[in-house]
């Protein structure tokens, strides 16, 4: 889609603020039923737009991303734009910088189209928990679209952008693009700035590309990433360019398959789906061989402590005081505190700031998080061995298709289960990209997860680039 | 790992992290984490005598950079975001009496 529109602009068959328009009408159109947007200003879009039809008039500073329309994950600040993180925590606020990401993508000449919808604070597998209603499946309305990053995959997969930015905590990326049967990628950890990134797990979140092909997200990735001063997580690693090293050819790479992952309760449909796209990988001349990962039952319960135990701490900072909602019912400064946080959080927030706050606590700490952590380093140890023998491990990125709205919202178990394939990632700090690989009877789409080592999302690419050209899902597109 | 979680203990939380939950809120939090926690309890089976614990993906040394200090000149702009301000001051309620 990038790729077309890039090519379409430099022959001048169409400009950025012709491409900018037709976007704002179709969220004109389709918004109000999916809700994938939260703030899309015309007046805004239209600027950079014309501006970045300047720069092509002029040949000036033009890249393959200059004039695209991108939508930004409403939790990552673009100046001129609110950012509420879909909470009334931060109804109202204005950043007063832009994130890294969103600065790289300006001056690339991209046009940051709008602020999409999410969970709040990017707690959550539905969408469900946005303080502005929920985002719909643009394939089954009557669904959620995955999450956190539910806006970025329903707009990408209504056409409602030509990519998007999400950010991925455990699976937020990965998780909605397989919902949505677009590619999502969650890079490695300190590959992208997470600077102007409302932070919820510090040392889980990535931002990373929700794009309609493997080549978009190729092309978004070499634009945001890369070392930043302004993030001291963010390591000073070369960035290679990701278009040049994308192939149809996977002979001589070797894909290990970890069946712990087809334990973890999945449909008939996403388990025929995921083996049956492996051996198409092995058809193009993969070599696919068995990996053991014991411990991924334990990453779901061990990422429940860490990503609360950091939340607890990061979340700290809404207190009504310097930015936010202040509540008006307060008479001291305590009172303000409590009042203004319990007004201002919604249900799913304050669970896992209460939960966070009770495994970091003194008698709890080390039977929990100090155990969690310990855990979390057992899980590294097994993909550091299995990546000894292999260059990638594919799996399912979501043990089902996307669910119905409200089916999971009393369970908060169950719904944390939906990161079951996803979370591992995160705790490793590994990249993994999902790509479409299927469909269920009912017409949903499915998703193969792509894991790669540390630093080599360029493998992940080029496996995920292979598999989608010898298949025809991504070309599928909902009503 | 034994979780007991009474609402008195989402109390004692719910203190320490300044929400303010009446005695509803407390006791289906209560029965909510008395769940998760339950689930993530079966981290008890796994062995980790003699595991570092991991903090962070990356082991990566401190970043430095020099101790100089920058205007941002966005002062203004910033309290704009405030609730309640005061001759460029952040504005509270009076905390002595």
């Amino acid at each position: 889609m990038i790729t077309q529109q890039s090519e379409q602009l430099a022959r001048g068959d169409i400009t950025s603020v012709a491409l900018t328009e037709h976007y704002l009408a179709r969220v004109a159109e389709k918004n109000p039923q999916l809700n994938a947007y939260l703030w899309c200003d015309t007046a805004h879009a239209l600027a950079q737009a014309r501006a970045a039809d300047q720069r092509r008039a002029q040949k000036k500073n033009v890249t393959p991303l200059t004039g695209i329309p991108i939508a930004i994950k409403d939790l990552l600040h673009v100046t001129g734009a609110p950012t509420t993180c879909a909470s009334k925590m931060l109804a109202g606020f204005q950043p007063t910088f832009s994130a890294t990401v969103v600065e790289r993508l300006q001056m690339a000449g991209a046009v940051c189209f709008g602020k999409t919808n999410m969970d709040e604070f990017a707690m959550g597998a539905s969408n469900e928990n946005s303080a502005f209603g929920p985002v719909r499946n643009p394939w089954d309305p009557t669904r959620t679209p995955g999450g956190s990053s539910g806006g970025s995959a329903a707009a990408v997969a209504a056409d409602l952008c030509s990519g998007a930015l999400g950010s991925d905590t455990g699976g937020s990326i990965r998780q909605p693009a397989a919902m949505c049967g677009i590619v999502g990628l969650k890079p490695t950890y300190g590959r992208v700035s997470r600077y102007g990134l409302v932070a919820f797990a510090s040392s889980l979140d990535q931002i990373g590309p929700m794009t309609h092909s493997v080549k978009d997200s190729a092309l978004l990735l070499g634009a945001i990433a890369g070392h930043d001063p302004r993030d001291s997580t963010s390591l000073d690693v070369p960035v290679p360019d990701y278009t040049a090293t994308l192939s149809t050819d996977v002979r001589g790479l070797t894909i290990g398959i970890a069946e712990e992952y087809f334990e973890a309760g999945l449909t008939p449909a996403v388990e025929s789906a995921v083996r049956a796209a492996i051996k198409t990988l092995q058809d193009l001349g993969a070599r696919v061989v068995p990996v053991h990962l014991p411990h991924t039952k334990y990453a779901v319960p061990t990422y429940y402590i860490i990503a609360p135990a950091e939340a607890s701490s990061n979340l700290a900072r809404f207190d009504g005081i310097r930015f936010g909602h202040r509540s008006p019912h307060s008479d001291s400064l305590r009172a303000l505190y409590e009042a203004s946080r319990s007004e201002g959080f919604g249900p799913e927030v304050t669970r896992r700031i209460v939960l966070g706050t009770y495994v970091l606590s003194s008698g709890y700490y080390d039977a929990y998080y100090r155990k969690a952590q310990q855990v979390r380093a057992l899980i590294t140890h097994d993909f550091t061995q299995a990546f000894a023998t292999v260059d990638a491990i594919c799996t399912p990125t979501t043990p089902s298709t996307a669910f119905r709205l409200g089916e999971r919202v009393d369970d908060p178990v169950q719904m944390y289960l939906a990161d079951i394939c996803t979370s591992s990632c995160n705790l490793a700090g590994l990249p993994g990209i999902s790509v479409p690989c299927g469909f269920s009877e009912n017409n949903l789409p499915i998703g193969l997860q792509i894991i790669g080592k540390n630093f080599d999302e360029a493998c992940v690419l080029r496996i995920a680039h292979a598999y989608e050209q010898a298949t025809e899902w991504h070309k599928k597109k909902p009503l | 790992m034994c979780s007991n979680i009474t609402a008195a203990t989402i109390r004692q939380v719910a203190t320490l992290a300044r929400l303010g939950l009446s005695d509803a809120d407390c006791a289906q939090y209560a029965a909510q984490c008395q769940k998760i926690l339950a689930f993530v309890d079966q981290l008890a089976n796994v062995d980790t005598a003699h595991i570092e614990p991991m903090a962070h993906p990356t082991a990566q040394p401190t970043a430095w950079r020099d101790d100089v200090v920058h205007s941002s000149g966005e002062a203004d702009a910033i309290l704009q975001n405030a609730p309640a301000q005061q001759a460029r001051c952040f504005a509270v309620p009076q905390i002595i009496g």
